[in-house]
């Protein structure tokens, strides 16, 4: 992978990093209000968690090296008018916690704002050495 | 000769060293959320010194160093507005280099009468 712009493939991975986990993070606040009858495991939240890439001892960037999730256990709680509320009017709630994931949300995003930030850099200093010699 | 003279050819050094410490800097900010990953420094300024005083500038050391700095609680010391102005006058330093590169190249034009 260490081409002739090796720096932007760098920031490419970051970027690509962090935008699996903003991905990963709308998905669980898009289902915090998923509900499943309680003989179902919960919707269970998602977590990136990246790892970093070196080539030859050359940095190569970060991928995303697994995802981790959440209980199943879910929370259960009474609703007896829910169409998925079992005999004693219970169902289950995913145990996803909103704060939670605008932390990691904005943790995300931040790093994904840095992340092509360096992408600029890295592509003015390949254009700033393309005039050398002009 | 005059294209390759000691001047130029550190300065060329110069920028490889950039190029790998802005590496190293890209490095950190992709791994900013990476848990147990400490931050890498290209420290090549001494080494280049040293290197140029012998009259062999290409021998400076351009390797990755980790940090030793205090972690966050996920093993990580990767600290981002560090990493993003280190970035910045890496940058203007790689402007630099280049401009003084250019410089040299103009004097040897006006020397061969171009």
């Amino acid at each position: 992978m260490a081409g002739t712009f090796h720096s932007l493939s760098i920031a490419a991975s970051g970027m690509d990093v962090y935008q699996k986990w903003l991905e990963a993070v709308a998905d669980n606040v898009a289902n915090i209000n998923t509900i499943r009858a309680t003989d179902q495991p919960a919707y269970q939240e998602r977590f990136i968690v990246a790892a970093s890439v070196e080539e030859n001892g050359r940095p190569a960037g970060a991928v995303v090296a697994r995802a981790e999730f959440g209980s199943p256990d879910g929370i259960i709680h009474y609703d007896p008018l829910h169409p998925l509320a079992d005999a004693e009017g219970m169902v289950k709630a995913p145990d996803v916690n909103l704060s939670d994931q605008m932390t990691h949300m904005l943790a995300a995003q931040r790093a994904y704002q840095a992340n092509v930030a360096a992408f600029e850099r890295a592509r003015d200093a390949y254009m700033r050495a393309l005039e050398i010699g002009r | 000769m005059i294209i390759s003279d000691l001047t130029t050819r550190t300065l060329a050094q110069a920028l490889r060293g950039l190029e790998a410490q802005q590496e190293a800097h890209q490095q950190n900010i992709a791994n900013v959320e990476t848990p147990g990953y400490l931050a890498r420094r290209v420290d090549f300024e001494h080494s280049l010194r040293r290197a140029m005083e012998t009259g062999r500038p290409e021998r400076a050391d351009l390797s990755m160093t980790n940090t030793v700095d205090p972690t966050r609680i996920d093993g990580n010391n990767v600290r981002l507005d560090r990493e993003l102005t280190d970035l910045a006058q890496n940058s203007l330093r790689q402007q630099l280099v280049t401009e003084a590169i250019n410089h040299q190249y103009r004097l040897i034009r006006t020397a061969i009468g171009r």
